[in-house]
């Protein structure tokens, strides 16, 4: 193997070589294609010479029957690399044929430094596929600690292979490419996530389906990700350009990664070899659901984080800005703004006509909108002479406005304020994830409200704080924990965030929320206990969340909610697929 | 070049020791191997990519992208040739173990499949370059493409990845 690798490697270097020596300008394209065939063509033979020297590769006359054999053997396999070819060879042909070569080489080159990063985690598998196969034929379960580790392993090492990538890509793509390559930086950002993404089908793929001979399920799963990639990779290339054939493989890959992380869950493997959870006397299905909630929940930080911070006002995460606002007043559309005096104009602050109803209201809904109001009131920002007036928040209409929107986009940067928004974010979710786990249990359930009913009180505590800063000179200590500016450089719409308010109604809300679901003594207070009934049934209960969240006009409120949602039909889905092994 | 002395197995006594050894011997030839295989495919992206700081500079982006275009397209013919040989040969060598002479019929047969199979892709590349105008347009690059197609059935990776299993 090694004196394989010394010619592999001396090839290439001869290659890299004969490149700078013969080719110095356009017309030497053709060169290029031609020294790297002749030098592969080369290399090959000598080793194959050489195994042959060595009485390694003992010749003997090939029957048509044993050729034959092999092609036969071969080709259930081929169907597969065929598949994968697909979606990997055949997204930058069609990218030259829709949108032309500089297409191509931006493509192709942000491709390739991917696949340089990503040779780190190959020889990991490739090492291991043989000795995994012979442990598989003689003893399944002694394959167990090599797989869990080589698992663990590619998960790991291609988290931090992703990161680096998305965050380098402008300096690796300058770097290999120079200037005029810059564009490529993009598409090396989509093309971040697929080491991980692929860590998974490399994984239980070669390490598991195939050694295991599960190749029919491995070959229909990698079809099905070709059949894919063909369906969506021209639409998304004619809209998105060399980024879009980026994206094909990002969706490609992630729906092969997930049907084999299905399957393989599916077919109980995994228990059969004895790999089981770190605490195996407590087998608990809840806990792959909320994993693969916040991997979701990771992946769409991530996206988010992708998105502009310039153009019009779009709550969308992908491609388009990301604007999480807040505040009590809202436009004609219910999205609310904010903008400093000098920029309303001296308008006044005007409510959303769906909240400033008055009669009429469910008892529920009018409490929890006093609620949410209350806390907004108590938000840092409208006790400090920065009122709100009501905007019109519109997305992009028009394709025109769209491809605008895309021009004027810019990776958000590391600021305060957008770390503060995604600390937001993961505590959203984290609380929910937490409270469907945790829930669980009754001793549990016996603390979380007072845990929950702790966290209000803080709430509370630091917007009369903050409330007294206006007449106490305590800004000099509270400065410091404010990263919410609302547009207070330059008071131009877009430029600032209104950060800080909106979980304090979320959060009020919620209390009110669990207090109507659990009937717990530690949130009764005056105020609200003449609202309380007999419990709710779960569908009265999620409705009432919903409501509540869509109330608080949260951000973080609506990424927990839909976490929320996607844990229970994860969970459902999981146990399903425990009724039916277990039938 | 070293020697390939090490790669021969030792002749086997008993049907046990065709369970790969435990121990601290076969935690080194493992780690061996994915050493000299990690090399391999370092030099397999990292020399590209210095192959690609140098050509993106000489040929600009449009060029680039047309020998990209061709890679991309050779590749599929190469994806032919390979065949599935790199699995299923690999797989196959390191189930039968010790028995060199079945691992040598075993290789010559995947080589002499792979060569037959370049053959045909390399007339259908001549066919295709005669008469399909994308081909003609390009047909410098794809002509040396004739001598590309070739080259994984000379590149017994498979084989010698089941050797060293």
């Amino acid at each position: 193997m090694k004196a394989f690798s010394a010619i592999q490697i001396g090839g290439r270097i001869l290659t890299l070589v004969l490149i700078i020596l013969l080719v110095h300008a356009p017309d030497d394209a053709p060169l290029i294609i031609a020294i790297q065939g002749t030098v592969s063509l080369v290399a090959g033979f000598v080793s194959v010479w050489l195994l042959h020297r060595d009485g390694i590769l003992i010749w003997s006359r090939p029957s048509a029957r044993d050729i034959f054999e092999e092609i036969k053997e071969g080709s259930a396999i081929f169907l597969s690399t065929t598949a994968i070819g697909i979606y990997v060879n055949l997204t930058p042909v069609i990218l030259g044929f829709l949108a032309g070569p500089v297409a191509v080489g931006q493509f192709a080159l942000a491709d390739r430094i991917r696949q340089a990063a990503q040779s780190v985690l190959q020889p990991v598998s490739t090492a291991l596929f043989p000795r995994i196969s012979r442990l598989v034929a003689s003893d399944p379960r002694s394959a167990a600690p090599l797989l869990k580790i080589s698992g663990i392993g590619l998960v790991v090492i291609s988290t931090g292979i992703t990161g680096a990538l998305w965050v380098l890509a402008p300096q690796f793509v300058v770097l290999i490419g120079g200037q005029q390559f810059a564009a490529a930086a993009e598409v090396l950002r989509w093309l971040a996530f697929l080491p991980v993404v692929m860590s998974f089908s490399t994984f239980l793929g070669l390490q598991i389906l195939l050694p295991n001979k599960r190749t029919k399920a491995f070959n229909t799963i990698l079809v099905s990700g070709g059949i894919l990639s063909l369906v969506i990779i021209a639409p998304l290339i004619k809209t998105f350009g060399p980024e879009g054939a980026a994206m094909t493989l990002l969706i490609v890959e992630g729906f092969v990664s997930l049907s084999m992380v299905i399957y393989v869950l599916k077919t109980g493997y995994f228990r059969g070899i004895g790999i089981r959870a770190s605490r195996p006397h407590r087998p608990d299905p809840a806990r792959r659901p909320c994993r693969l909630s916040f991997s979701l929940f990771s992946g769409s930080g991530a996206a988010g984080l992708r998105s502009g911070r310039a153009g019009p006002h779009r709550p969308v995460l992908l491609r388009r800005p990301v604007r999480i606002v807040g505040g009590g007043a809202a436009g004609p559309d219910g999205r609310p703004d904010f903008h400093p005096p000098a920029d309303r104009g001296g308008a006044p602050v005007a409510a959303h006509p769906s909240r400033a109803r008055a009669g009429g209201e469910p008892p529920e809904r009018s409490a929890a909108r006093t609620a949410a109001g209350a806390a907004l009131h108590l938000s840092p920002r409208l006790h400090r002479q920065h009122s709100a007036h009501a905007a019109s928040v519109r997305g992009a209409d028009s394709r025109r406005a769209r491809a605008r929107d895309r021009r004027a986009m810019a990776p958000l940067a590391p600021s305060t304020q957008n770390i503060s928004q995604l600390a937001y974010l993961a505590i959203s979710v984290m609380t929910t994830l937490t409270a469907s786990v945790g829930l669980r249990s009754a001793r549990v359930r016996a603390v979380v409200p007072r845990a929950i009913l702790a966290g209000c009180l803080v709430t509370v505590g630091t917007g009369l704080l903050d409330y007294a800063s206006n007449f106490v000179p305590l800004d000099v200590v509270l400065d410091a924990f404010r990263t919410a500016t609302l547009c207070a450089s330059g008071g131009r719409r877009g430029s600032g965030r209104a950060a800080g308010r909106r979980p304090d109604a979320g959060s009020v809300c919620l209390r009110q929320h669990l207090r109507r679901a659990s009937g717990a003594a530690v949130f009764r207070t005056p105020r609200l206990s003449g609202l309380r009934s007999d419990a709710p049934s779960l569908a009265a209960r999620l409705r009432r969340l919903a409501v509540f969240a869509i109330m608080s006009s949260s951000s973080a409120a609506y990424v927990g909610l839909g976490v929320f949602l996607a844990s229970v039909g994860l969970e459902w889905i999981w146990r399903v697929m425990r009724f039916d092994q277990t039938r | 070049m070293p020697g390939l002395d090490f790669l021969r197995r030792k002749p086997s006594n008993s049907a046990a020791e065709a369970v790969p050894p435990a121990g601290g011997h076969a935690r080194a030839g493992l780690i061996g191997n994915i050493t000299a295989l990690g090399f391999l495919q370092i030099s397999a992206y990292v020399l590209p990519l210095a192959i690609a700081a140098y050509t993106t500079r000489v040929l600009g982006v449009a060029d680039w992208g047309h020998v990209a275009l061709t890679q991309m397209v050779l590749s599929f013919f190469c994806l032919v040739v390979s065949w599935g040989f790199s699995w299923s040969a690999t797989r196959k060598i390191a189930a039968i173990g010790d028995d060199p002479h079945e691992v040598s019929r075993v290789a010559i047969a995947t080589i002499a499949g792979q060569v037959i199979l370049a053959g045909v892709m390399g007339a259908l590349l001549l066919v295709l370059i005669e008469t399909v105008p994308f081909f003609a347009d390009a047909a410098p690059f794809y002509a040396w493409g004739l001598v590309s197609s070739p080259a994984p059935p000379c590149s017994p990776t498979g084989c010698c990845r089941g050797w060293s299993g």
